[in-house]
């Protein structure tokens, strides 16, 4: 199964719901998907979908997954790279109105330079990218949480003395 | 000399908060990683009812709701929501990686003494969110996870990143 999803971010982004929908009808598409639409407009007639899933099955369906297609949302992102999924990411654009800024954009050109995920920039390149999906090994993120918890307990440390 | 030492640390009462998604997903690993906090957090803020339930399983959760900066209407709710939080638990400290919502509830919180620890996600590369400069002012402790930003912002630090 690939899982499919827009995030919980409350603006549609209906274009890539759209494409992945269509390109499913015409028969580009063979393995099974499930999708997060959020609160897209189009509603999918080609593939299972749900708005909104409980956090607890979010993380499930994507460690099920075989692979994921996602808006460039850093949420999703994480958690495909906990679970070493290979994922492919197209960022809403602000000029779409599909957020307030483009700093999807961003975090798709920083993690896709970093090896972590695949990303496409166009609706008519994204048929072309899945097929690499299938091949694609997302290298791990080494990321410091210790280190950002340490430097807060060492202000909250300060906080309760000073009073 | 050692009775100033010994001096009783006041306890503090610690809210941590983060709307759903990406900004979440961040926060859940700071949260893994906060053994060494003198307290744990007395209560959650989230945007999101689907977040609530996972979160709960740890203390009381309050959800003030979704918003950007195209629905002022939407963001007086939250305004609305976060003072109601806020009045009610009184906290010391709020802990948050954003975004809007929450940098809402930092205001109200500000209002009434609580110090502002603000985390800027990680899908803000290439400059500070904007949530994040709009609470800048009133922040006791901001961090980046990019070592970038911390060297182009004033009073910006940067420890490590959480994901």
């Amino acid at each position: 199964m690939i899982f499919l999803t827009v995030g919980t971010y409350p603006i549609p982004f209906d274009r890539l719901i759209k494409a992945i929908d269509i390109a499913v009808g015409d028969g580009m598409i063979e393995e099974n998907i499930f999708a997060q639409i959020g609160v897209c407009n189009y509603k999918p007639q080609n593939m299972k979908y749900v708005s909104m899933l409980e956090k607890g099955d979010y993380d499930l369906y994507l460690q099920e997954a075989s692979s994921v297609i996602s808006h460039a949302g850093i949420g999703t992102i994480t958690i495909a790279l906990d679970y070493n999924k290979p994922i492919l990411v197209m960022p809403r654009m602000k000029r779409l109105k599909e957020h307030v800024n483009d700093h999807q954009v961003a975090t798709a050109r920083k993690f896709e330079s970093l090896g972590h995920v695949l990303a496409v920039y166009k609706t008519e390149d994204l048929l072309k990218k899945i097929k690499h999906l299938k091949t694609f090994m997302p290298r791990k993120r080494s990321a410091q949480p210790q280190a950002v918890a340490d430097r807060i307990t060492k202000f909250l440390n300060e906080l309760r003395i000073k009073g | 000399m050692r009775l100033g030492l010994m001096r009783e640390k006041r306890t503090l009462k610690i809210c941590v908060g983060a709307s759903a998604g990406g900004h979440m997903s961040q926060l859940l690993k700071l949260l893994e990683m906060s053994e060494s906090w003198p307290q744990p957090p007395s209560f959650y803020v989230t945007t999101l009812k689907t977040l609530a339930e996972k979160l709960s399983k740890q203390g009381p959760v309050y959800v003030i709701g979704e918003c950007n900066r195209q629905h002022l209407l939407k963001t007086l709710g939250v305004l609305i929501r976060s003072l109601k939080v806020i009045v009610t638990e009184r906290p010391n400290v709020v802990i948050t990686t954003g975004s809007l919502p929450l940098a809402i509830l930092c205001l109200s919180a500000k209002l009434f003494g609580a110090k502002i620890v603000w985390i800027d996600s990680i899908a803000n590369i290439e400059q500070l969110s904007l949530s994040g400069r709009l609470v800048k002012p009133f922040t006791d402790l901001f961090l980046t996870q990019w070592e970038k930003l911390a060297s182009i912002n004033k009073e910006v630090e940067y420890t490590g990143a959480l994901v």
